[in-house]
């Protein structure tokens, strides 16, 4: 099977430029969006989570239980984001 | 005529025959670390090697009791940073896997905390592996990863993991935490594998 196959032949979806606009929500300062941590659950904004700069990239983490919120890496003219210990960004819509 | 070109000629070659491409030498040793310094007293230390069927563990003074070996090596950080001829007091990596029977070919390397990363077991043996626990005739400091950090100097930096815990075997060459953050899965500073 072939990966044209695995795709599903519906009307019911759209591909993902249609999420361009409402993801222009997520466009302002995340440092005041809420996350949740996808290790121990507990929401803070991430402003106030632990930032690790002494390392080869930036490394967040949550102020309840340590563990990494994200991590974002210079790499010469490639930005790497690993977003997988967030399990929710909220912002408050404009 | 045309004068003669030059050619080809490769990458330039650093000055210093030492430095791998894209290094400088430091006299310093920056502190790198990606989370919380943790303090592990030493009755408490662990390391275990788990293959999936047995755990091998030694606590402290188990570790004290094995051959001790001072080793001088250059350490390379893939943020570009070597320090050359590092004097260091640690046990070889060959003398923990004597006793350790294991059919597969990659390791986890856990530290406390929550740092992993990744080697191929035949990157750990032969004389290319050490748990340390002295720098430069003092006790390793918790800075530097003491009470015992691993010491893979032929890698960059990332690999040789501080406040080392201990090392799962894998069938399969997964990648760390650095490794999942984009940087290089195997990482020889000589032939600058800093990114993936």
């Amino acid at each position: 099977m072939d990966s044209a196959d695995q795709h599903p032949h519906d009307h019911d979806h759209l591909d993902g430029n249609a999420l361009a606009g409402a993801l222009e929500q997520f466009m302002v300062d995340l440092t005041s969006a809420r996350c949740t941590c996808a290790h121990c659950g507990s929401s803070s904004a991430l402003g106030a989570a632990l930032l690790y700069t002494h390392a080869p990239g930036m490394v967040l983490r949550c102020p309840t239980c340590t563990s990494v919120l994200l991590c974002l890496s210079d790499q010469e003219g490639r930005q790497v984001l690993t977003v997988d210990g967030i399990r929710q960004f909220a912002v408050t819509s404009r | 005529m045309a004068a003669p070109t030059r050619g080809f000629t490769g990458r330039p070659r650093n000055p210093d025959a030492n430095l791998p491409p894209g290094q400088y030498a430091t006299d310093g040793f920056p502190v790198l670390s990606a989370g919380p310094t943790p303090h592990v007293p030493l009755p408490d230390w662990t390391f275990e090697i788990d293959t999936g069927s047995a755990t091998h563990q030694w606590t402290w003074e188990q570790l004290q009791a094995l051959p001790q070996e001072n080793i001088t090596a250059d350490i390379h950080c893939v943020t570009r940073w070597s320090k050359l001829g590092t004097a260091w007091r640690g046990v070889s990596l060959d003398t923990l896997f004597e006793e350790v029977e294991s059919e597969a070919e990659y390791a986890m390397v856990h530290s406390y905390g929550d740092y992993t990363t990744n080697l191929p077991l035949e990157d750990l043996l032969d004389g290319k592996a050490w748990l340390v626990h002295e720098f430069e005739g003092e006790a390793l400091p918790s800075a530097h990863g003491g009470p015992v950090r691993l010491l893979v100097p032929h890698l960059y930096f990332w690999k040789s993991a501080k406040w080392v815990s201990g090392i799962r075997m894998m069938d399969q060459d997964l990648p760390g935490f650095w490794e999942v953050n984009g940087y290089h899965i195997y990482g020889d500073p000589w032939r600058e594998e800093r990114y993936s």
